[in-house]
């Protein structure tokens, strides 16, 4: 029975990938992207990784289909249109794929059972002297320090850069059309005290189930869009708070860091005593950051206000109000 | 057994009325119809379903969290279908749109 | 079939899917989406790799699949902020009249 909703439920996933990947229009693709999203959802859930169910409905699909959307609704259909979509010609590739991952997946079935040992890689988890008792955050944080502070540092920079491409190297100058209607400000009041408070259960909760920093920052993007989107700009980083609140979940890790170099000896030793304080300070300082970032990156896709040409020189050309390198 | 048959009920009709608003989502030929089969009937089932599973006693704690669920989903679904209508049909004269 | 090995060859089919998509398509937003999927992907292969099918699947790599989902975040969050700039750079070009450039 299990086993008949299993197939159900991948067969589900790959239809919604296939349909994602040759939907006519790119709004419709993004939609069913998320769709996508969902089933995978599922699917996480049933392979026993609900950190990972988690932080596939928070960030795979909540965060990237924000994206997604923001960067769909604001652009003109494509000069050239997708076309000969239907064709067999466009199909075959996808064909010759899809038998490639069926065979792909025969040898990766075998390579499983061969290598199925009683040792997993998570046991080890365990019997590290984790401060923290849930196993996927102690290897996040006791065993991968290193690995959580490159990935925050993967994000860090990819916000940068994006605020790069703004004036001023801040969203300040982003135009943010205001939503209120009223329907939509009743349901921000009510959403984003709810959003909050999960956020901080996601928080507190991540040291002992599933849980962490990355899903309740992706939350809190979430809350931060939609106080942005209806003209609550001011509660929201967007100026030159911006990249302080970017940059904070990276310079507090590496404080931490050297920190604990300086006085136990070790890079990231975090110690019984104090060391479940530590993670989870540090994971709150994480949770800033990660929700500053994503909620910039998604305010980032939108292009700036042009600003009022500054009265050029009398005997200067009329130029381009903006400065348009070729 | 009797509560295991009303969950089975309960659940099932719920799924019906889920499948409903989908097709229903699928045929209806304008975008308001749409949203009215989507909200309602996709609504209901929810609550059906979200029923079927309180009724099988899992305590007060997860009944309460199920109920929570469903009164999310609600406000989610009756704001989304007024946004989407408003927005597809912005009433005259109140300035620029999303 | 277990329930891994399931999701394993979808994971595997999923990729490749993405995978080719990614090279057939010219639109930039669509190779995104590509990219997602195929990302998605790895990742049901990284997480099946780890997974009994009953309790819970192996800790570290589902902390793998956490890291791939940040870093296609981020990515994804770049590569649009790029394809807009792209875009409006063509757009650009375009109403230059000259058609001397394309995005």
């Amino acid at each position: 029975m299990t086993a008949l909703l299993d197939v159900l439920l991948a067969a589900a996933v790959l239809v919604a990938a296939v349909a994602t990947l040759l939907a006519p229009r790119a709004g419709s693709g993004v939609l069913l992207f998320l769709v996508l999203g969902l089933l995978l959802v599922l699917v996480w859930a049933r392979l026993g990784a609900p950190d990972v169910a988690l932080a596939e409905a928070a960030i795979a699909s909540g965060a990237t289909g924000a994206l997604l959307v923001s960067a769909v609704t604001g652009r003109r259909p494509p000069a050239e249109p997708d076309r000969a979509r239907r064709s067999w010609a466009a199909l075959l590739p996808l064909g010759a794929a899809a038998a490639a991952g069926a065979l792909l997946g025969g040898v990766l079935v075998r390579a499983r059972r061969d290598g199925a040992g009683p040792g997993r890689l998570g046991d080890l988890a365990r019997e590290a002297d984790g401060v923290v008792s849930h196993p996927v955050t102690t290897v996040l944080l006791d065993l991968r320090a290193l690995d959580t502070l490159l990935e925050i540092a993967v994000l860090t920079a990819a916000v940068l850069a994006a605020l790069a491409l703004h004036r001023d190297g801040t969203l300040a100058a982003v135009a943010l059309p205001a939503d209120t209607r009223p329907v939509l400000r009743g349901f921000v009041h009510l959403a984003v005290p709810l959003v909050l408070l999960l956020v901080g259960w996601f928080l507190v909760a991540g040291s002992s189930r599933p849980g962490g920093a990355f899903q309740a920052g992706a939350l809190l993007a979430g809350a931060a869009l939609l106080l942005a989107l209806t003209g609550r700009r001011d509660l929201v980083p967007t100026g030159r708070w911006l990249p302080p609140a970017v940059v904070v979940g990276l310079a507090g890790f590496l404080a931490l860091a050297g920190g604990t170099r300086l006085l136990a000896g070790t890079w990231l030793a975090l110690a019984p005593p104090w060391g479940a304080a530590a993670v989870l300070a540090l994971e709150a300082v994480l949770v800033v950051a990660i929700g500053a970032g994503l909620a910039a990156l998604v305010l980032a896709a939108r292009p700036d206000r042009r600003v009022a040409a500054p009265t050029p020189p009398a005997d200067a050309a009329p130029a381009p109000d903006r400065q348009a390198p070729r | 057994m009797l509560l295991d048959a009303l969950t089975v009920v309960l659940v099932t009709a719920g799924c019906l009325f889920v499948t409903a608003g989908t097709v229903g989502l699928l045929r209806f030929p304008d975008l308001s119809q749409r949203l009215h089969a989507l909200t309602k009937a996709d609504t209901l089932g929810l609550g059906l379903v979200v029923l079927g599973l309180v009724v099988q006693g899992p305590g007060w704690a997860v009944a309460a969290k199920l109920g929570l669920l469903w009164l999310l989903a609600l406000l989610a679904s009756a704001t989304n279908g007024a946004l989407l209508a408003r927005g597809a049909a912005p009433p005259p004269g109140t300035g620029s749109g999303p | 079939m277990s329930a891994p090995d399931t999701f394993l060859v979808l994971g595997a089919v999923v990729t490749l899917l993405g995978a080719a998509r990614l090279l057939t398509t010219r639109d930039h937003l669509r190779q995104i989406i590509a990219l997602n999927v195929a990302g998605a992907g790895t990742l049901l292969v990284l997480v099946a790799l780890g997974s009994e099918g009953t309790g819970t699947a192996d800790p570290v790599l589902q902390a793998l699949a956490l890291t791939g989902i940040v870093i296609t975040v981020a990515v994804t969050g770049l590569a649009l902020v790029l394809v807009r700039r792209v875009d409006a750079a063509a757009a650009d070009a375009d109403a230059d009249g000259d058609g001397d450039g394309h995005g």
